[in-house]
């Protein structure tokens, strides 16, 4: 009955739903509103519009940007549901895939799926590559008029002070006050609000960026000892220099705090007749956002409820397991077991690269161990979890599955893993283009981590499996008989890892836990007995 | 070169040539046979009726107005002396002029609604855009119209919006409710009677459920005896099997305008009711939504699973095989109506390829038609 508009027409939104799923194929229910949808565009947020699952709202939103507002005919994120057609290029060798399920830009997905998941977000590249307008549409989306968002839009620049940022004491206060308590704070709008924009973070002076990473991390603002609580927002900063430079150099701390890195890609000039088009129409998307494809504060909620639910596998989650683990270890950096990280080396003022330099007995090509000067924080970890959950629920899916961690773990870990460039791995001729391109890089290691774990049959010989299932039923009530049997299987688990693997990361990362659960037992043998 | 005497309007077109200029070339790119004479003309020829005096709302009423001459200029359903879609011009000349009062109140959602909903009827738009003027002129809110489109629409042979309509019809003017059931001529006093016994039984017109005399008297009808008439209306139909009638004939040949390509198979969809069924033809399976007013028919794929109802043989074996009388009619292979114990031949039923009971009616498909007959229970007008 209902009618779309034609192509090309900015008010477009794509019909729901945006992936037809089998078993899907039944009409949606009848809405009276049917009748007045068609050609014509009915714009009022009143229309009582047919109810469009959320993560198919933000698919509209996606495909609505793509179409009408920002030119970026790049599916860097992809995905396949056959083996993909493959075109190998001479020169490098460049390998072009023609991916065969729906695949994103990531210039559009990581912006909007941080806007989902209320994360953190640094927009890295060069001047006029659409950093800024792109942040502008999330704020739009999230329902605020462009006025308001160009309004709320930090500038970072050399003479921006705290007050510039947060706001400052009322005048009249300032005088009259005769306590500090007394003073009030004239807050600025942005604080309050869901989206959050710092262009060019990088100009900002380090004083004004401590007060900045203190609204980030922490989600307060302070002023003269007066605080504001800021929502949970998304945050969309710009550089227009990925690596951090600027007037001012970005604080460590203020860098940890973000999330993704989102980079712009260059223009294709095989699509100026578009930007032409744009020029002559006069057309300015973010002032043509639709109603329909922006969010209220409730529904934005309920995205991020909905999000949380989407559940992450024991399989890929063990994948995941075996992916971080082999990133802090080292088996040089200590005596003890629970020494050998890399920390353990920067502490003692050393580099991972004069460590990695000396004979550890493993294969330093093949280790992944050797390729980062780091490991994967506690902060980065869950980043990683959030953002392949909202990946996941984005595509649709039930669960997060291998491929979406593999999709979106560069861009979350592009800033977090520092890169030993003097690793054997990097010395290949095919790992050589991985010093610069860090996407494909940290891509390529979790292909390696996963053909490891497959290799080691780690899916379905897991050492510790059974035992975590065990502990997870809980200690009360275990009667003593069972807590012995359990000591001895984790003796006997340790006696068998010790006489036939070397302690790789990942067996590292099992031993600590096997250590754990022994203790834990142990500890509560110890009461029992004491019970008697 | 057309042009405009000084007016609201035209101070409009002024202040705004730029926004305007560019949403014309943006219309162009999408319509390149977009004439930029006509869209001038229509403008001049159509505009100024519904700029007035720059009241509240004229400026987005005249801005919605200009995106639908753009939209149906370019598609060529509107022109300066007609257009290929009849519904349109009239819409422009008639319906937003008289309708103006109420547009402005929603100026940027009723007019494109209106065009949609014009556009979403086909050949009864023309006439929908007539009637809606009608109603509309009974109507005090612009916030009503969007029921009263639909009350229109329904009764236009919509059948799909039925409930909605009904729903909506409880919150309209009792005169605006009669109006768009094209019974103008009845006391205000009947609208809540028609709306009782439609929803009761959408087999039955209010002038068959409600009798003249009954009509005439109701203006000086006691709220208790109009209390007692609504309660009857809305008692679904029960009668004996000999008052049973057909009721409706739904579906076509595709090439006559309906929805099958070969005759159609009753589906046994557990949701059927008097007025939806599922049925399936070479071109796949669809759901049918019907009633005294019309009929409606859309692909189901999701329906293409379930079995074809099928006529069961007559007989005692029958009976002890596919379960007799379970407090539902039913149609057996020979055409025979049996229910509440009582059975009779139905003309036409004979060797019937599909049959479905619902509580109150019964459905059956046969061989050499496209279409799916309807018997329903028959009760005198009260």
């Amino acid at each position: 009955m209902s009618q779309p508009l034609p192509p090309r027409d900015p008010r477009q939104v794509s019909s729901s739903p945006t992936i037809p799923k089998p078993g899907a194929a039944r009409p949606r229910e009848f809405d009276v509103a049917d009748l007045f949808r068609g050609p014509s565009t009915v714009a009022d947020s009143s229309i009582p519009m047919a109810t469009v699952p959320l993560d198919d709202k933000f698919r509209q939103a996606y495909y609505w940007i793509v179409n009408h507002a920002i030119i970026t005919p790049y599916y860097d994120i992809e995905f396949n549901e056959a083996a993909p057609r493959s075109f190998r290029f001479g020169g490098a060798g460049t390998d072009v895939r023609l991916p065969t399920a729906a695949s994103f830009s990531s210039f559009v997905l990581l912006p909007l799926l941080t806007f989902a998941g209320r994360k953190k977000a640094l927009f890295v590249g060069g001047p006029g590559r659409g950093k800024t307008a792109s942040s502008l549409l999330m704020g739009i989306l999230a329902g605020y008029s462009l006025k308001d968002m160009r309004r709320a839009m930090q500038h970072g620049q050399p003479q921006m002070t705290v007050s510039d940022l947060l706001g400052s004491p009322l005048p009249k206060d300032l005088i009259q006050a005769d306590d500090m308590e007394k003073i009030r704070i004239g807050w600025r709008q942005w604080i309050k609000m869901r989206v959050k924009i710092v262009d060019e973070y990088n100009r900002i002076p380090t004083r004004t960026q401590s007060a900045l990473l203190t609204l980030m991390s922490d989600g307060y603002a302070e002023v003269l000892g007066q605080t504001v609580e800021s929502p949970e927002s998304a945050w969309f900063l710009t550089a227009n220099d990925d690596a951090g430079g600027g007037t001012y150099q970005v604080i460590e701390a203020l860098k940890d705090r973000i999330d993704v890195v989102i980079k712009a890609l260059n223009f294709n000039p095989r699509f100026l007749g578009d930007l032409l088009t744009r020029i002559e129409d006069g057309v300015k998307p973010e002032a043509l956002v639709p109603d329909e494809i922006k969010f209220t504060e409730q529904e934005l909620n309920e995205t991020y409820a909905q999000i949380l639910k989407v559940p992450v596998p024991r399989g890929v989650r063990r994948r995941l397991e075996f992916f971080a683990a082999q990133f802090d270890f080292c088996d040089l950096a200590a005596q003890e077991v629970e020494y050998k990280s890399k920390d353990t080396i920067h502490l003692a003022g050393k580099t991972l690269s004069a460590t990695c330099a000396n004979d550890c007995g493993r294969d330093k090509v093949k280790c992944l161990c050797s390729q980062t000067e780091n490991g994967l924080s506690v902060r980065s970890l869950m980043t990683l979890l959030t953002f392949t959950k909202t990946l996941a629920w984005f595509r649709g899916n039930p669960e997060v599955t291998p491929d979406d961690v593999r999709q979106i773990a560069p861009f979350v870990l592009h800033e977090k893993l520092q890169i030993n460039p003097t690793s054997p791995f990097f010395d290949q001729q095919s790992a050589q283009i991985f010093r610069v391109d860090r996407i494909a890089w940290l891509r390529k290691a979790w292909e390696l981590s996963c053909e490891e774990f497959v290799r080691l049959n780690l899916d379905r010989e897991d050492p510790v499996a059974e035992l975590d299932e065990d502990f997870d039923k809980g200690l009360e009530g275990v009667p003593m008989a069972v807590v012995e049997k359990q000591v001895t299987k984790i003796e006997t688990h340790l006696g068998k890892i010790a006489k036939n693997s070397k302690l790789y990361a990942h067996v590292q990362a099992d031993v600590l836990k096997l250590k754990y659960y022994h203790q834990r037992y142990s500890n509560y043998r110890r009461w029992l007995a004491l019970q008697g | 070169m057309p042009t405009l005497a000084p007016s609201f309007t035209r101070d409009w077109l002024a202040t705004r040539r730029e926004e305007l200029n560019g949403r014309f070339r943006i219309a162009k790119r999408r319509s390149p046979s977009l004439d930029p004479q006509a869209v001038l003309d229509l403008c001049a020829q159509l505009l100024p009726a519904l700029g007035g005096t720059g009241e509240e709302g004229a400026a987005d009423l005249l801005s919605a107005a200009y995106d639908l001459i753009l939209l149906h200029a370019g598609r060529g359903t509107l022109t300066r002396n007609g257009g290929s879609n009849p519904a349109v011009p009239v819409l422009f000349r008639e319906t937003f002029p008289s309708l103006r009062p109420l547009l402005l109140s929603r100026p940027r959602f009723l007019p494109g609604a209106l065009s949609n909903a014009a556009e979403n009827l086909g050949a009864r738009g023309e006439e929908f855009a007539r009637r809606i003027v009608a109603v509309g002129g009974r109507l005090e809110r612009g916030n009503d119209l969007p029921d009263a489109v639909a009350l229109v629409a329904w009764r236009l042979g919509e059948a799909r919006l039925r409930v909605e309509a009904l729903k909506g019809a409880g919150r309209l003017p009792a005169a605006a409710v009669l109006e768009a059931l094209q019974l103008g001529d009845w006391p205000p006093e009947a609208a809540s009677l028609a709306v009782a016994g439609l929803e009761a039984d959408g087999w039955r017109r209010p002038d068959d459920a409600i009798s003249e005399s009954t009509v005439e008297s109701l203006s000086k009808a006691s709220p208790r005896k109009l209390e007692d008439l609504r309660k009857a209306l809305s008692t679904p139909p029960r009668a004996g099997l000999g008052e049973w009638e057909p009721a409706g004939r739904v579906g076509d040949f595709s090439g006559f305008g309906g929805g099958f390509d070969e005759p159609p198979l009753l589906l046994a969809a557990p949701e059927t009711t008097r007025h939806r069924f599922w049925a399936l033809a070479a071109n796949g399976a669809f759901r049918i939504e019907a009633d005294i007013w019309g009929w409606s028919c859309r692909p189901d794929p999701a329906a293409a699973g379930l079995g074809v109802s099928e006529a069961k043989p007559r007989g005692i074996v029958s009976s002890i095989l596919f379960g007799g009388d379970d407090g539902a009619p039913r149609l057996d292979a020979d055409g025979t109506l049996s229910f509440g114990g009582e059975s009779r031949k139905v003309a036409g039923a004979k060797s019937a390829t599909s049959s479905i009971a619902a509580a109150d009616a019964v459905a059956w498909t046969i061989a050499d038609s496209h279409r799916i007959r309807i018997l329903v229970p028959r009760t005198p007008a009260l």
